[in-house]
């Protein structure tokens, strides 16, 4: 199993104790993991765990012998604890999913691994796939939830213990709760300011050891550019990376600017769709599950040239926009005020319903997408909206703008943006960190008044604030402008190969989950009728690539 | 009449009790009757406005959709031209046996005066289906066949706010990027049921006041962002053409607040969708110092409703208008609007509103 995750490390370790075998493959030279053996029991941590009192294997004790929801941890780990009869096995994954972990029951033991490759390499596994979670995916363009696409293993969700005590499934326990708590003081501008910056500093000295050369991917938005002042105030030697996409890149003079401002050294990183399309398999590959998104291409070639510099360690300014009210919001606002006003006769929708079509992939359009067999495949209605209700639609006092932010974290956050990241960094032998994904921030995000995230119009407000005077004010004051990643012009040009290969004709028949005449309709850059936006095409045909990639090279094991 | 069922072609004789003689499904419609559609010609004007069956549409889309079939066969055109054809064919056989050159030459007057006439002929300006005749044949339509699923239903009143009411107390403290302000509530519900507010992030209000369970703190809402982007949306009326001015100038609405834009139609592209016209709404006719003598003639006559132009035209036509800027107009008080190209493309023009190709 651990040859599997050969590109997570140079050393292997592997001890056995009653009824259990713990194995770990890390990087000898980093403090990335250890199995440790003592009058405790058998414990094995992937990554890294941050703890407020210094002492991070005393908090992971803690948390695994009581399943304790009192634990201050943090980091990105996965940890696996094993009391001294070996009657009890714990695993354990951080606040917000950076690391995973899954598991499957065989005939005669539990199974569980960092990575689902590592599963699939287990003679006992299955390699079936669950349809039902291929509808998730098409909808969220990630899959959410327990269950994974392969029938049988489940994984541990974010914050999340499970505990086996014999085998069967495991009963698991959230350790680690975001709650709506505003706090008065934070009324006031000042000490909402100033609370915001020592949190977010701590949260990055937590992640950068002193003296660690490290990459920052340095988009030209407030998020990433609030890092790079962070960084560069601790004095921590950065190297910006910045994705040049050409004629159409909108941020690359921002980012510039930013580098400029900051006084780091900056590098722009040529992207392309010719360079992207031989690197389809090894993408499928190191996501492990299917990403549909289009960013992970760029992102895989930000860590390229990361490598390229000798750096070890990146990071990024991801988790501004669900941590402190961005522009994902406004939609939702917008469908709040005005839904049920007026609409057809059959589709007055749910909460649910509208952040599903949020996502903007295939929600509403499986009359068109999906073939009679794999509709009737994958389940009954009310299975996507289940992943939403527990937030949307909890009473108790919660605000509405929070119960979608805890939705976008739990979901958006820490089942799609974090794992991505995590798996593209160390497929390329990189840690990577997102320190605004930190416990304590994510906290105080949740202790300040509304009117301290969206203010009005203005997005990120206290972040806005707290960035006044340290970055020029276009930056801080500019309308969000997103990565523009071309893929449209892309699949009608360079990836036009790429995209006959994987959701060609053939291919598509070949799979028959999809109907021809819909996916060949996409590919010649034809959608619905009332679609506005050219750019949600090629969104569309990539995540199907993504999906076909991850079936052939990671279920089925083909080469490119 | 085929059989929008089963396709089943039947003879009149056949359909006695207004059934398919093979399925037995009722034909919402009898031509022989008196009905000027059949249940495939109606069913098709349902297919072509909702852009088959992707796009919801109102009443009214629906109404244009039907008076642009009849446009298609302009009476006039039609009557002129088989004249003209008739002449030609009948006089030359007449002048041949009778051996009358004056004949050949009444004859051939005929023929190129009814072909000239018939290619020169123009459709009457406003569609021959009245709006009372549309509805009962909407009735007719939904008893035999259902309410169309993408015709555009309005909640009623009481239940106007949908899921909550009144409007959160939280949700009026924020406020939104842009506001889409039309001319007509029917319009409002029409963008909204196609979720364009949700798509563009965007506010959407008639300037009547619609719809009435949110229109106060809504606008309170967009008033309180100084850099609020303002589009407004219209016909081409004399009402329509004061919208944007309106909205700029107003202290009630965004007088030195933001930015408004029109993205309505405007008078001179409306010339093209002559057929799909209406009557003006005006009691008394106004004269506007930026509109030709003409183009204020015709506004105190006619108007062409934003309706006539297919609802995916319009989503995409200010979708596009939105994103592009305006050519600035200031205004003889100082106030200061844009007006942007939404509705003055050729594909709209050179059409009839209904065009399906997009750039």
């Amino acid at each position: 199993m651990l040859t599997r995750v050969a590109y997570r490390g140079d050393a292997s370790e592997v001890k056995q104790g009653p009824n259990v075998t713990l194995g770990i493959h890390n990087w000898a030279s980093r403090d990335d993991g250890e199995i440790i053996a003592d009058r405790g029991g058998l414990l094995a941590h992937a990554g890294s765990v941050i703890s407020p009192t210094g002492n991070s294997l005393h908090g992971l004790r803690l948390a695994l012998e009581t399943a304790s929801a009192t634990t201050e941890l943090d980091g990105a780990f996965a940890v696996a604890w094993v009391d001294n009869d070996g009657a009890r096995l714990r695993l354990l994954r951080d606040p917000f999913g950076v690391r995973s972990l899954y598991y499957f029951t065989g005939k005669d033991a539990v199974y569980f691994a960092s990575e689902l490759k590592q599963l699939l390499a287990v003679p006992d596994c299955s390699r079936e796939i669950d349809l039902s979670a291929i509808h998730k995916y098409l909808t969220f363009s990630f899959v959410p939830g327990e269950a994974v696409p392969i029938r049988g293993v489940k994984r541990v969700l974010p914050g999340n213990i499970a505990t086996f005590e014999e085998l069967g499934p495991p009963k698991t326990k959230a350790y680690f709760v975001l709650e709506e708590k505003e706090q008065e003081a934070f009324r006031d501008r000042t000490t909402a300011v100033e609370a915001l910056r020592e949190v977010a500093k701590a949260a990055v000295t937590h992640r950068v050891a002193h003296g660690e050369p490290v990459a920052l991917y340095l988009s030209g938005g407030l998020d990433s550019s609030a890092m790079a002042v962070w960084l560069k105030s601790r004095g921590t030697d950065t190297t910006l990376l910045t994705l040049d996409f050409g004629a159409h890149s909108i941020e690359r003079a921002e980012a510039e600017l930013v580098a400029k401002t900051v006084g780091q050294k900056h590098l722009l990183v040529p992207m392309n769709g010719g360079d992207l399309g031989p690197k389809v398999p090894e993408l499928a590959g190191m996501l492990d599950l299917p990403f549909g998104d289009i960013v992970t291409g760029p992102q895989m070639m930000l860590g390229l040239a990361a490598r390229a510099q000798g750096l070890k360690h990146v990071l990024n300014g991801e988790g501004g926009d669900q941590l402190f009210g961005g522009w994902t919001n406004k939609p939702m606002i917008a469908a709040e005020i005005f839904g049920g006003i007026a609409s057809a006769s059959n589709a007055d929708e749910s909460r649910e319903e509208t952040y599903l079509r949020s996502y903007h992939r295939f929600y509403g359009a499986e009359d068109a997408l999906y073939t009679d067999s794999f509709r009737e495949a994958v389940g009954g209605p009310g299975q996507r909206r289940a992943h939403l209700a527990p937030y949307l639609s909890a009473e108790g006092g919660k605000s509405f703008l929070s119960r979608v932010r805890l939705a976008d974290i739990a979901l958006k956050g820490s089942q799609n943006i974090l794992p991505r990241a995590e798996r593209i960094a160390a497929g390329l032998g990189l840690t990577v960190s997102v320190p605004l994904f930190d416990r304590k921030l994510a906290e105080l995000s949740f202790h300040l008044p509304a009117e301290m995230k969206l203010n009005g119009a203005c997005e990120k407000f206290v972040l806005k604030i707290a960035m006044q005077g340290r970055l020029p004010e276009d930056i801080i004051w500019r309308k969000k402008a997103g990565m523009s990643v071309p893929m449209t012009d892309w699949l009608a040009g360079p990836l036009r190969d790429v995209m006959e290969e994987y959701v060609g004709d053939r291919a598509v028949a070949a799979r028959g989950w999809f109907r021809k005449d819909h996916v060949a309709k996409l590919r010649e850059g034809n959608d619905r009728p009332g679609e506005t936006r050219k750019r949600r095409i090629g969104e569309k045909v990539w995540a199907l690539i993504m999906l076909e990639a991850w079936v052939r090279h990671v279920v089925e094991g083909k080469a490119s | 009449m085929k059989c929008i069922k089963c396709q089943t072609d039947s003879k009149y004789s056949e359909r006695s009790g207004g059934t398919c003689p093979k399925c037995r499904a009722r034909f919402a419609f009898e031509p022989k009757s008196g009905d000027p559609f059949t249940d495939p010609a109606f069913a098709a004007a349902i297919d072509r406005v909702s852009a088959h069956d992707a796009v919801r549409f109102t009443h009214t889309n629906l109404y244009y959709e039907l008076a642009r079939a009849g446009r298609r066969t302009n009476a006039k055109k039609v009557v002129f031209l088989a004249i003209g054809f008739l002449g030609l064919v009948l006089g030359t056989l007449a002048a041949v046996g009778s051996g009358s050159i004056a004949l050949l030459v009444v004859a051939l007057a005929v023929a190129v005066s009814g072909i000239v006439l018939g290619l020169r002929a123009k459709p009457n300006p406003t569609p021959a289906l009245t709006q009372p005749t549309f509805s009962s044949l909407l009735d007719k339509w939904s008893a035999a066949h259902g309410t169309p699923s993408k015709l555009v239903q309005r909640a009623a009143p009481a239940s106007a706010t949908g899921r909550k009411a009144p409007l959160a107390k939280e949700l009026a403290t924020y406020s939104f990027d842009r506001a889409v302000i039309c001319d007509r509530p029917e319009t409002v519900d029409l963008l909204l049921a196609n979720n364009f507010h949700f798509e563009n992030n965007c506010a959407i209000l008639s300037v009547t006041g619609y719809p009435e369970a949110v229109f106060g703190p809504v606008l309170e809402m967009l008033r309180r962002n100084p850099k609020i982007e303002v589009y407004a949306l219209h016909d081409a009326s004399a009402e329509g053409h004061e919208l944007a001015r309106k909205l700029a100038t107003s202290p009630e609405w965004f007088r030195g607040i933001g930015r408004v834009t029109d993205v309505g139609i405007l008078v001179k592209h409306a010339a093209r969708l002559r057929g799909l016209w209406s009557a003006s709404r005006q009691t008394t006719p106004r004269a506007f110092g930026d509109l030709t003598a003409e183009e204020n003639a015709w506004l105190s006559v006619y108007a062409l409703e934003l309706a006539a132009i297919r609802p995916e035209q319009v989503i995409k036509r200010l979708f596009r208008a939105m994103t592009q800027p305006g050519t600035q107009v200031t205004t003889d008080d100082g106030g200061i609007f844009f007006v942007g190209g939404s509705f003055g493309g050729s594909d709209v023009g050179t059409s009839d509103g209904g065009g399906d190709s997009f750039g």
